[in-house]
């Protein structure tokens, strides 16, 4: 059965999918490949793909990036290029795994409490969306939330964080 | 050795649908020899990130022809996207490397790997790049718009003769608008 989400996205427009693979989205990753109206690109490192994303925004064709929340890492330069030097609007999802373990586990509790705060720009919108583990079927109302963040206003970036639990 | 403002000028004159700049030194000397936007593309932050850029660009309009014109120090810092370039199918971009062997926009350090020895070209075959040429004269870098393939040219550089002056955040902004406006 076709999964609901990667027709979601196409059907915003979106072309190509730009992902460092997170363990969480494995299960998407997955279906966006049997999507014969999805191209996936794994770059290198998460800095390449967002570039990337921008050079084939700039040339007329909608990306989504589908990350690890420790692309923000080192991906601080790149994103303040799209922050300062372009208005085109983009579209992330971000795999947090703060919610791990009880709050345990500490070197992404560092990312979501330290590193995530770095978003705060006036072009960066950031939503939460809260993901059990290993969840592929979601509510109506989920998957409009979901789909709400394919949708960026003009010259907005938007940042869907699933939060995993 | 090549004159950097004379690399520029040749770069001027070719008819690639965009050309992006690496971020330093090669951004302002395009700017410095009249190469504006809309055909250039000047990155001010991103070090590395230039070739990916223009990657994204070539991917998305495959009957464009792109140039990236970048640093060997800053072609070191992101060797990562030359595996990205091997998974992918992209035949309508050339890419030139400014070899002067220097960080030459942060003060001129030294890149100690090629005094050593190493070879950009070895660097780049080893990784699956299969057309590599090496340019030492003008007259060698026969950049155009027809080749059916992805190409490296590794231009022997010298160091700019004087500060090239710093680029406008208008323009900036203008080369990073979309192929819509």
């Amino acid at each position: 059965m076709m999964h609901r989400i990667p027709d979601l996205i196409s059907r915003s427009g979106v072309e190509f999918v730009v992902s460092v693979p997170c363990r969480e989205f494995a299960w998407l990753l997955e279906n966006i490949e049997l999507s014969e109206k999805l191209n996936l690109i794994f770059p290198q490192r998460e800095d390449e793909g967002i570039a990337l994303m921008l050079g084939l925004e700039m040339s007329g064709r909608k990306t989504l990036g589908l990350f690890q929340d420790t692309l923000l890492g080192n991906s601080q330069n790149i994103l303040s290029v799209i922050a300062t030097s372009t208005d085109i609007s983009m579209r992330f999802w971000l795999g947090s795994r703060n919610g791990e373990y009880l709050q345990q586990n500490l070197v992404h509790k560092y990312i979501t409490d330290r590193i995530e705060p770095s978003l705060s720009d006036k072009s960066f919108l950031i939503s939460n969306f809260e993901h059990s583990k290993g969840k592929e079927q979601f509510e109506d109302h989920e998957l409009e939330k979901i789909n709400k963040s394919l949708y960026p206003s003009p010259g907005i970036r938007n940042f869907l964080i699933w939060r995993i639990t | 050795m090549i004159c950097p403002d004379q690399l520029m000028q040749i770069i001027k004159n070719t008819t690639y649908h965009k050309t992006v700049f690496g971020v330093g030194y090669i951004s302002r000397l395009a700017y410095q020899n009249d190469i504006l936007p809309p055909q250039a593309i000047y990155m001010t932050g991103g070090w590395g990130c230039v070739s990916s850029i223009s990657m994204g660009l070539a991917i998305g309009q495959e009957s464009q022809r792109y140039l990236a014109v970048d640093g060997d120090g800053s072609l070191f810092h992101n060797l990562s996207f030359l595996v990205t370039l091997k998974s992918l199918d992209i035949n309508n971009l050339d890419i030139i490397i400014v070899k002067n062997g220097c960080y030459e926009s942060t003060g001129g350090q030294q890149i100690k790997a090629l005094a050593n020895g190493l070879s950009i070209q070895d660097v780049l075959n080893g990784l699956g790049v299969e057309q590599v040429k090496e340019v030492r004269h003008l007259d060698d870098l026969d950049i155009n718009k027809n080749a059916e393939t992805t190409r490296f040219f590794v231009v022997h550089s010298k160091m700019a003769t004087s500060i090239p002056p710093r680029i406008p955040q208008t323009l900036i902004a203008e080369g990073f608008s979309n192929e819509n406006g």
